[in-house]
């Protein structure tokens, strides 16, 4: 797993059945130091909370998939939790 | 399976239910000789890893599943042993850092309880508890 902020949405009229009702959202992975590292990506939102701007972790592979209500979805990527703090040995980080 | 460092944890409190009571541990990826890799993962605990040790990461879904006894849940990194040391080539490279004795002590602590006083029968504490009252010499009174 890795951090990520969510920076947009996708909408999308036509998906792969299973995944009506999957919200998608644009996130940018991060490194240790919360800054962009690596490509965008979109990510399903497995905890239906997560909004634009939230710093998130997410999963990636069939383990993506596995965090959905059906885990037989065409979903590579998907949004696992929201960050409170990230205590790191060189000081928290909010 | 790698080589990482714990380096700290990542509290969240909205998340997938599987994650609910497990700690997720922040470990920079290491090469063999103990050096940054480059890169990090965010692991599941299940050894009771804590910040500065070197872990052992398992990174492949099935296997986690099975290690933390969670089918289904979308869980790929597992922090499954603490590193002593790696033998690499002619040199062995110990590894772990300050804290990691510590720890490592904290652990054995509390993985090796203190016996009932019942079951230590010489202590006085045991003495107390199992001779009854009345039975006890009174104590000497002080005089003032």
């Amino acid at each position: 797993m890795q951090l990520a902020r969510v920076i947009g949405t996708v909408v999308a009229t036509v998906k792969s059945p299973g995944l009506e009702g999957v919200k998608l959202l644009v996130i940018q992975p991060l490194d240790r130091q919360l800054q962009p590292a690596g490509g965008q990506l979109v990510a399903a939102d497995a905890v239906h909370m997560a909004g634009p701007g939230e710093l998130v972790y997410f999963v990636a592979a069939r383990e993506a998939a596995q965090a959905m209500p059906d885990p037989f979805v065409p979903v590579d990527h998907a949004i696992v939790g929201i960050v409170d703090a990230v205590a790191t040995l060189d000081g928290a980080t909010p | 399976m790698k080589i990482g460092r714990v380096v700290g944890t990542v509290v969240s409190t909205i998340n997938v239910p599987a994650f609910d009571g497990r700690t997720l541990l922040l470990c920079d990826l290491l090469d063999p000789a103990g050096k940054p890799a480059g890169g990090y993962v965010i692991a599941v605990d299940s050894v009771g890893a804590g910040a500065g040790e070197t872990v052992l990461l398992l990174d492949e879904g099935n296997s986690a599943r099975q290690v933390l006894v969670a089918p289904g849940a979308p869980i790929r990194t597992v922090v499954v042993g603490i590193v002593d040391a790696v033998d690499e080539g002619p040199a062995m490279v110990v590894l772990g850092t300050m804290e990691a004795p510590l720890a490592a002590t904290a652990r054995v602590g509390r993985a090796r309880p203190k016996a009932p006083a019942a079951a230590r029968p010489n202590t006085p504490a045991a003495k107390r508890a199992t001779t009854p009252a009345a039975a006890r010499p009174a104590r000497p009174r002080r005089r003032r």
